[in-house]
């Protein structure tokens, strides 16, 4: 039994959620997700926070500036 | 549909030395070609910087000129996504932030934990499943708005790791501070945000039950 504990995994979690974690100490934190409900369900409140955030930067840049630039960057090297 | 792909025209560039003035230089052709794909990502970063359109499009215009009087320094083979991203940080603040009035910037990486709060101790209400619920069910504008309402250095934070998957080393490049400066506006912006989402969630009766009494709107 490896299980690292509540303790070290609530504390990894966010370099966990982030793949920051060396495959080892990733490891240990994945075998004690799979047996522990509230950790998981914490990794999951994490994930859910990462995709609302993702959903909400979604951005297109507007067709004017795509222009503006390419025509600004142009003028640049014009001169 | 498969030979048409196949059969593809490339866009006939001029790459040789000897292109003339009113064609674009080998580096203009260069740039545009692997700087401009990334317009929407770095228009998106703009956006959490500036929080409007009209400042956002200046900023990702200036970032672009800079940017391309720069390029002979950027190393070819190397993040060039992430040296734009740098750019931006950069022009930001030499530029804008220097415009904006700004009396009091408090020092948000020297505050304690305990001055911002607790997501934990706020949400226990809920089960943890529930909070997830309603965070993967709450509109984006909602959470925009908590986001714009982060201290920027934290917005940011989250923006890049989060949103570009950038690594916390890369992260430290693009902001120019030290990777554990990075990890704790990260920390502390993701509570902060979960704790505006579920206050929000809360208000809204969004996949959270009501808390009973408590409620004084």
């Amino acid at each position: 039994m490896t299980d690292c504990g509540c303790e070290k995994a609530k504390k990894a979690l966010e370099e966990y959620l982030h793949n920051e974690l060396c495959s080892t100490e990733a490891a240990d934190i994945r075998e004690h997700m799979a047996n522990c409900v509230d950790c998981s369900d914490e990794l999951r409140v994490g994930q859910v926070l990462t995709e609302a955030v993702q959903r909400a930067c979604d951005e297109t840049a507007p067709e004017d500036l795509r222009a503006e630039v390419l025509m600004k960057l142009r003028s640049m090297q014009a001169h | 549909m498969q030979s048409a792909v196949l059969t593809r025209e490339r866009p006939r560039v001029n790459l040789g030395p000897m292109s003339t003035s009113p064609n674009p230089s080998a580096k203009s052709v260069l740039f545009e070609e692997q700087a401009m794909q990334y317009i929407d990502k770095l228009y998106a970063h703009a956006m959490r910087k500036t929080s409007n359109r009209v400042d956002a499009n200046d900023l990702v215009q200036e970032t672009y000129m800079k940017a391309f009087a720069a390029f002979d320094q950027y190393e070819q083979g190397t993040n060039l996504k992430a040296w734009l991203h740098r750019i931006l940080e950069n022009t930001y603040i030499n530029q804008y932030r220097k415009q904006q009035k700004q009396p009091f910037y408090a020092p948000l990486d020297d505050l304690e934990d305990w001055q911002l709060g607790d997501a934990e101790s706020r949400t226990a209400m809920a089960s943890r499943s529930a909070e997830a619920e309603a965070i993967d069910h709450l509109p984006a504008s909602a959470v925009k708005d908590a986001l714009h309402a982060l201290p920027e250095d934290f917005r940011i934070a989250v923006y890049l790791v989060d949103v570009e998957g950038y690594s916390y080393q890369e992260v430290a490049d693009i902001m120019e501070t030290p990777t554990g400066t990075v990890m704790s506006r990260l920390h502390r912006g993701r509570r902060l945000l979960r704790e505006q989402l579920a206050d929000y969630a809360h208000e809204q009766g969004i996949g959270l039950p009501k808390k009973t009494g408590a409620d004084n709107d």
